[in-house]
């Protein structure tokens, strides 16, 4: 009879082989990375650009310049290049970020010929028909009103000002009337100066043929930029709001609660170790406010810890929603979290436990083509070098020490430079 | 194509194998035959309930996850009206501590008393969460008691009320497991960097000991034929109207159940669907619309659902989606757009094998389903089907009397 009450014996697992991509250019100079790997005859192919929301003079350019590419270019209307993806069965992707804006293409290899010179007259000789503009702002405005009713969206939306300041390009908070000003002009404008072939980076993974690079360089290596970008762009004096904030929603049975501030991004040579302590605190399902908030008080149905990385800021933060009549214990648990990394030691065993667990995880990160290509584009928009990333933070896992967590608690988790938002309804206090 | 292999312990529980030597990591999804659609009336909630309890530790280990943790796993779980389903990822070599904690968890739980009270407390937050404190959230609480008027799947996952999750009891938890949680009950598939012969050593060692449950005979009542329109209104503090109509249609394993998939397809899969550019694009009558089926594995539904562009009515919207009904009831379907949800289907199916985990997924569904080899035979059943078998489905289904139509009116 085996003993159920042992553990089976845990083994060394595979140790992460970190897939430099292969590197080609085009003849205009844009760079394409390569992860060739998979059994399937699929490939996903990724255009970066330094286009984000931290470039617009006029709120929701970036993102409307993104959304419009497709709907309409020099060639298709909206409809046929609709038909067009579809019929060749291609999942067309575009999202505009802060610092950069992300198109992608997810396929089956055969289709490669008749997809590509569409995608590339989306990219760039797109149009912006007002009349399209025009349905998709009415549209955008409605979805923004309805999100305004979600407490945990509205804390998302507000948090970042609070945090930045309302003129930071981080910060800025959106209105529904924006919507309303969105000029076809400023899109296109920003399409010119912004959508690049100096700054466009591509990334393309999956079982890729010999084929794709010549077809990229006959769709996308000719176009020549017409300006230089200005990557210092932006408005990064903090213009931070109050410490403590509330928005009322009176009628609502949870409340959504933000705690966090400004902190180191990826590039910064602590972060490896805050990011371990952030998997401690709320990284993961075992993490301490789960078992604590989740699994021991029942006060909500989650709560997590976030690092979040600009290209010049780094944001960290607390979020959850919790019963309304809870809200206060729950922010002093919270605290009271906090001030336990910041005074006493993590023990052995949860730092073997939480290496051992994300040891896992990275490697689960690598596996196939399409998640390496996703680890490395996260790190190419911050202009990282994806190798010694990685290296570097397995190196940190492998020999953290409780000091070293203690110190890194003490200077990024200091509960004076935190600022706490509070969405639902008014607390009793 | 999806290589596998399958066979059964003498407890009657179903394994699939499936090997993949690329991954450093091995998927590992067991799935027990029990819903939402199996509680009773006045117990509704519980699976989901007590797919939370499942990790509050059982017999022999109290804790599930923390030992998964260490081994570098991760899982989660679902629960839905059919089954409930729980699922991990594991690094290759530390797949027997997998085995171990789901073996464990099947022969018996701990039962704790303070697993029992947070958990019921982190539902009804989840309740909160999902269906209270969220624009629309009550959408399918108040569709499917409305649609369904005999079948369990009038109930959500969650429950039809908080207070069936306050009032569940430690006896209601015993008698749920040991009705539902068992060998027969159940079907492992393991997917990833793993021989056969591995795992059907894996399965005599942990799960080979484990008594055969007694068969769960499941008997619940159909739902009858609808013969009259239903209509019902009702006002929220929403931002904005929507409309949704229901449409009784066959079970998952119906031959029809591909032409249906198909209609919901070709009206609205895509930014060149059907209702995306007539609704939205040309007549702008709606923020959104949206027509799919709901998969289920009994008779399930077809739903359209629609949010009301600010100073369009009811009755316009409705009519506009009842010309696009009418339109593909009779005129029919062009080659090149039945081409199109084709190459679309082969396509998704192709992307969906992509991960580990969905690949398990897959097999589990499809053998509890009956038929393993699905997995690799359903894109072949979709391309089969015509023009014309789906202008009938439209026929057959979208008709008035089969028609529940709920108007989601935003306050003045």
């Amino acid at each position: 009879m085996i003993d159920r009450t042992q553990a089976p014996e845990l083994h060394l697992i595979d140790r992460l082989e970190i897939a430099s991509p292969e590197i080609a250019h085009l003849d205009n100079g844009i760079p394409v990375y390569m992860f060739n790997s998979g059994k399937l005859d699929i490939a996903k192919i990724d255009f970066l650009f330094d286009a984000g929301s931290r470039y617009q003079q006029h709120p929701l350019t970036a993102r409307f310049a993104n959304k419009m590419l497709s709907e309409g270019t020099q060639s298709y209307s909206a409809f046929q290049i609709a038909e067009h993806m579809d019929y060749y069965g291609a999942y067309l992707g575009k999202m505009a970020f802060k610092d950069t804006s992300v198109v992608s293409i997810s396929l089956l290899n055969k289709h490669l010929e008749q997809v590509l010179p569409v995608l590339a007259e989306i990219i760039n000789q797109p149009t912006f028909p007002e009349k399209e503009l025009l349905n998709l702002a009415k549209r955008g405005k409605q979805a923004f009103i309805d999100d305004q009713q979600k407490v945990s969206e509205l804390a998302a939306m507000h948090f970042n000002q609070q945090v930045f300041g309302k003129n930071h390009s981080y910060g800025k908070l959106i209105e529904a009337n924006d919507f309303d000003h969105l000029n076809a002009e400023y899109l296109r404008d920003f399409h010119q100066q912004y959508y690049l072939p100096d700054t466009c980076k591509i990334v393309v993974s999956g079982k890729l043929p010999e084929t794709l690079l010549p077809l990229l360089n006959q769709h996308f290596g000719t176009s020549k930029s017409t300006t230089t970008l200005n990557s210092s762009f932006g408005n990064f004096s903090l213009d931070s709001g109050s410490k403590k904030d509330f928005i009322p929603m009176p009628k609502s049975v949870q409340s959504a609660i933000r705690i966090g501030g400004i902190s180191i991004s990826k590039s910064h040579a602590d972060y490896h170790k805050l990011f371990i302590l952030n998997a401690i605190l709320g990284g993961y399902f075992g993490s301490r406010l789960m078992k604590n908030i989740r699994e021991d008080k029942g006060f909500t149905y989650g709560i997590y810890s976030a690092l979040v990385s600009f290209q010049q800021s780094g944001m960290f933060f607390i979020i959850t929603e919790v019963g309304s009549g809870v809200c206060h214990k729950a922010i002093d648990e919270i605290y009271g979290e906090l001030k336990k990394l910041r005074e006493e030691p993590v023990s052995l065993h949860e730092i073997d436990l939480v290496r051992k667990y994300l040891s896992g995880g990275i490697l689960r990160s690598f596996d196939g083509p399409f998640q390496t290509s996703e680890r490395f584009k996260n790190l190419l928009e911050l202009n990282i070098d994806f190798k010694n990333y990685y290296a570097n933070l397995i190196n940190t896992l492998n020999t953290i020490t409780p000091e070293q967590l203690l110190e890194t608690a003490q200077n990024y988790l200091v509960e004076g430079t935190m600022f706490e938002l509070v969405v639902g309804k008014k607390m009793e206090s | 194509m999806i290589d596998y292999s399958q066979f059964m312990l003498e407890n009657g529980l179903q394994v699939i194998v499936s090997t993949d030597t690329a991954t450093p990591m091995v998927a590992f999804n067991i799935l027990y035959n029990v819903g939402a659609k199996d509680e009773h009336p006045d117990k509704t909630g519980f699976a989901h309930l007590f797919e939370h309890l499942m990790f509050g530790g059982s017999v022999n280990i109290p804790s599930y996850d923390e030992p998964l943790q260490k081994a570098g796993g991760e899982n989660n779980a679902f629960t839905n009206n059919d089954f409930t389903n729980y699922y991990m990822s594991i690094p290759r070599q530390n797949l027997d501590t997998a085995f171990w904690l789901e073996s464990d968890r099947m022969l018996d739980l701990a039962f704790s008393e303070k697993s029992l009270d947070v958990q019921r407390q982190v539902v009804i937050e989840e309740f909160k969460q999902r269906y209270l404190n969220q624009p629309y959230g009550d959408f399918w609480m108040l569709m499917r008691p409305f649609v369904y008027k005999a079948h369990p799947y009038q109930w959500s996952t969650i429950g039809k009320d908080i207070s069936h999750i306050e009032n569940a009891t430690m006896d209601d938890v015993r008698t749920f497991y040991h009705k539902f949680y068992h060998p027969k009950n159940a079907i492992v598939s393991v997917v990833g960097n793993i021989t056969e012969a591995e795992v059907r050593s894996l399965c005599n060692t942990w799960f080979a000991p484990i008594i055969k449950g007694e068969p769960y005979m499941r008997n619940i009542p159909k739902e009858p034929m609808q013969h009259e329109r239903r209509n019902l209104s009702v006002e929220r503090d929403v931002p904005f109207d929507m409309i949704c109509k229901a449409f009784h249609m066959c079970a998952r394993m119906d031959n029809d159940y591909y032409a249906t998939d198909m209609l919901s397809d070709i009206l609205s899969n895509g930014n060149s669907s059907r209702l995306y550019n007539t609704l939205v694009k040309e007549k702008k009558l709606f923020s959104e619309v949206d027509a799919h089926i709901s998969g289920d594995i009994e008779e399930g539904l077809f739903i359209f659902s629609g949010k009301l562009i600010k100073g369009i009515t009811m009755e316009q919207a409705e009519a506009a989606i009842d010309e696009e009904i009418e339109r593909i009831k009779n005129i029919p379907i062009p080659e090149h757009e039945l081409n199109k949800i084709k190459n679309k289907i082969e396509s998704n199916m192709i992307f969906s094998n992509e991960s580990i985990l969905n690949r398990a997924l897959k097999l589990a569904i499809s053998t509890l389903l009956g038929d393993t080899e699905m997995v690799n035979t359903e894109t072949e059943k979709y391309l089969q089907v015509t023009a014309a078998d789906i202008q009938q489905m439209a026929n057959n289904i979208l008709i008035d009397s089969n028609c529940s139509a709920l108007y989601y009116h935003a306050k003045k």
